[in-house]
């Protein structure tokens, strides 16, 4: 560790004492407006450090990258904190939960999210894993007076024991065949003679793939999805929808883009695994009456096509896939945010029955949630449409037909569901009901969101040349 | 003669597991896992790893199963919820035991590379674990070791959120 | 190398001994003579009222909670010690930093009234 390390990690030491100052302010003065200022401030202030300081050195302490990849995501995570800690004020003022605790444990896991996608080294890959998923379990069940949390808590609390339990195995087999901890490194030793994988190489993988399935909830790791989505607060599910997710993707990518093409010999399993995926998720969502349970199921079948992505091993794949991971996280963010602008007093809209019609009371919110299910469906013209497009391309390229097919039948079942919510909220109803007004807060985030949709739906040569750029 | 011992310890861990999923009381089944943590020691000592041992020993058989003995008392569960929830032993032993030749016939197939780390058992012998452990905790593992202290934070708010009566 | 484990096998076992060999022996030693009062629960010579076994309050529970958080970083502290001397200054500032976090959390706790026994 030397001062030009430090420098290089000058985003997550802000990220990290920032929550901890807060976290020690929030002991003393309980006031929650500043407290979300402060992190709202902190958050921003991350991501622009990480955009405007260029790190003096490529690598962190050989634990993590400082690169163009994990300066963008770490952008993107700070971004997102503070777009969590926005749609998740008035929940905390409201459900008088502490404003230190929240803004402090955002933050921490964006710091966590931030070193996930950076990792370059196993070690940092588990820690980082790690830290940001002990922050979500206690924001998952920070509303103490709502049963449904305390039992997405405990769920999530559970899988992702047992998820960090394979990570740890894996790592520890992959150690024990290679000798070495250090990504590029330990693929090498692996395949020195042969070229293939050797077998605890491989079991090594297998476990790390199971870790990363319960992390991102792939089929058959994906039925604690819509338990927690449900029973968590709004906001904290946007953020688990998009962050805990999109960060390990983003590693995912970052260390296959690294080491070569490692996955050769467990490309059938990952076809498996994607193709299960989609489906699950798709057919899943079909029978759902309940918003928060659908978007879980869709958030599914977003995972079985980023994985699709991944598979490629390719680095047009791979820039589909970073893609593919900032639109769903803009889009799944968006419709959280609208669910938890209306919540009030009687909790949050969850059932079809209360969604109905509502698209007459709140015309504006409804409006950018049809945009956002639009493109999570992948209308053309939105975000969505490109990034699908752009994945399904690169499967096209790297011979994946069949996976190809499964992700169009996938596509046109959601087409199904997300038109469905659609009608329900444009469906006259005299007994539906007024929510919340939502704050100025929520407004932003709605707006950022709803936007970003439109600008990459019509310009994603912006976004697409940047990764280009910068990925390993 | 280790290879003996090894056995022997291996076979008491396994049976302590089972007890503790078997017993019908939950305190005995933690009493169970207090001994399968014990074997764990033993063998930690037999891979030249005293240090982990001695951690094993003091956190999970010391600290950890107060915590869960303190959350078995805690909710106290009668005899009636007890025996509302009957393990499918049987079928998920198969089903463990299918997964475990599995994965013995598939890693009898491959081999070893036989890569080497930079920590060997020579090493631990004329240097020390603990030693060692420090050495490298402290410098190529410096980071892991400052976020150790972030993780262990978040956890304390965690315990303060959770279980506090008022925040 | 076991052999160096030679005294803890030993105090082990005559531990484990010493408990069973206690047992056995009042056991086959001892003098029975059952009555319901002497088997009943002794509580300070009070009649016992109800079962032992009452739900335990969740007092406990944050208590045995963050004994458990700093114990962990008390673990950390053991290599830290062992390798002071070679570490230098170096060390222990990475060390300090390391017991200001949690000083921090400490400070937390405090705050929040987690210690006090409510």
């Amino acid at each position: 560790m030397s001062l030009s390390d430090l420098l290089a990690m000058l985003p997550i030491l802000i990220l990290a004492f920032g929550a901890t100052a807060i976290l020690m302010a929030g002991a003393w003065y309980r006031e929650p407006l500043p407290l979300l200022a402060g992190g709202i401030v902190t958050a921003l202030l991350g991501a622009l450090s990480a955009g405007l300081v260029t790190p003096p050195v490529p690598e962190i302490a050989g634990l993590f990258s400082a690169g163009g990849y994990a300066r963008f995501y770490t952008i993107l995570w700070s971004l997102l904190a503070a777009a969590g800690l926005m749609t998740g004020s008035r929940y905390i003022i409201e459900k008088r939960i502490g404003a230190g605790e929240y803004v402090s444990l955002v933050l921490y896991a964006a710091a966590g999210m931030a070193l996930l996608s950076s990792a370059t080294h196993l070690v940092g890959l588990f820690i980082a894993l790690e830290t940001f998923t002990l922050a979500f379990y206690i924001l998952i069940a920070s509303n103490r007076n709502c049963a449904l949390a305390a039992e997405a808590g405990l769920k999530y609390l559970l899988l992702g024991a047992v998820a960090t339990g394979f990570m740890a195995f894996g790592i520890a087999l992959i150690y024990a065949a290679s000798g070495s901890l250090v990504l590029p490194d330990a693929v090498m030793r692996l395949k020195a003679e042969t070229g293939e994988l050797q077998a605890w190489g491989l079991l090594g993988w297998g476990m790390i793939l199971i870790a990363v399935g319960f992390k991102i909830s792939l089929a058959p790791f994906h039925l604690w999805t819509p338990d927690v989505y449900q029973g968590a607060p709004a906001p904290v599910t946007g953020l688990l929808a998009t962050g805990s997710k999109g960060a390990v993707v983003a590693a995912l990518v970052g260390l296959l883009a690294m080491s070569g093409p490692v996955w050769n010999d467990l490309t059938d399993l990952v076809w498996l695994l994607a193709a299960l995926t989609m489906l699950a998720g798709a057919f899943g969502a079909l029978g759902q009456s309940n918003l928060k349970r659908l978007l879980a199921y869709s958030s599914v079948t977003h995972m079985g096509t980023l994985l699709v992505g991944v598979l490629c091993q390719t680095s047009e794949g791979f820039a589909a896939t970073t893609f593919y991971v900032v639109v769903y996280v803009v889009t799944s963010l968006g419709a959280f945010a609208v669910i938890a602008s209306l919540a009030d007093g009687r909790g949050e809209p969850m059932t079809f029955d209360q969604w109905r019609g509502l698209g007459y009371r709140h015309p504006v919110r409804c409006g950018v949630l049809v945009l956002l299910l639009l493109s999570l469906a992948g209308l053309p013209a939105t975000a969505g449409f490109m990034a699908k497009f752009a994945v399904f391309h690169a499967a096209l390229q790297s011979g994946y037909i069949g996976l190809l097919m499964i992700g169009i039948l996938a596509s046109v079942i959601s087409f199904a569901f997300y038109l469905r919510v659609t009608m329900l909220l444009f469906q006259p109803d005299e007994k539906a009901s007024s929510w919340h007004q939502g704050s100025v807060f929520e407004h932003t985030v709605l707006a950022v969101c709803s936007s970003a949709v439109l600008v990459l739906g019509l310009f994603p040569g912006l976004l697409f040349g940047l990764i280009r750029q910068i990925l390993p | 003669m280790e290879i003996l011992l090894f056995y022997s310890v291996a076979l008491v861990a396994v049976l302590s597991g089972f007890l503790v999923i078997r017993c019908q009381s939950p305190v005995n089944s933690a009493l169970g896992l207090v001994n399968t943590f014990f074997c764990l020691a033993i063998f930690y000592v037999m891979l030249h790893a005293p240090f982990m041992a001695a951690i094993q020993i003091m956190v999970y058989a010391g600290a950890i199963m107060v915590l869960i003995l303190f959350v078995i008392m805690l909710l106290n569960l009668g005899i009636e919820a007890r025996k509302r929830y009957t393990h499918g032993i049987v079928w998920s032993a198969l089903a463990s035991l299918m997964v475990l030749f599995g994965t013995i016939y598939f890693l009898k197939r491959g081999r070893v590379t036989g890569a080497e780390g930079d920590l060997t058992a020579f090493q631990i012998e004329s240097i020390g674990h603990t030693e060692l452990i420090g050495r490298s905790m402290f410098t190529e593992f410096l980071l892991p070791f400052e976020i150790a202290s972030i993780l262990l934070l978040v956890a304390i708010v965690g315990a303060v959120v959770l279980a506090k009566k008022e925040v | 190398m076991l052999d160096s484990y030679l005294p803890i096998l030993t105090l082990i076992i005559i531990a484990v001994g010493f408990s069973f060999g206690a047992a056995i022996l009042s056991r086959l030693v001892g003098e029975k003579k059952p009555s319901t009062v002497k088997l009943a629960p002794y509580e300070c010579g009070m009649p016992p009222v109800g079962s032992a076994r009452e739900r335990f309050s969740i007092k406990f529970y944050i208590i045995a909670m963050l004994f458990i958080v700093f114990d962990i970083e008390v673990v950390f502290m053991y290599p830290w010690a062992v390798m002071f001397k070679s570490l230098g200054l170096f060390g222990f500032i990475e060390m300090g930093v390391f017991i200001l976090i949690l000083l921090v959390g400490y400070a937390y706790v405090w705050k929040k009234g987690a210690l006090e026994w409510e």
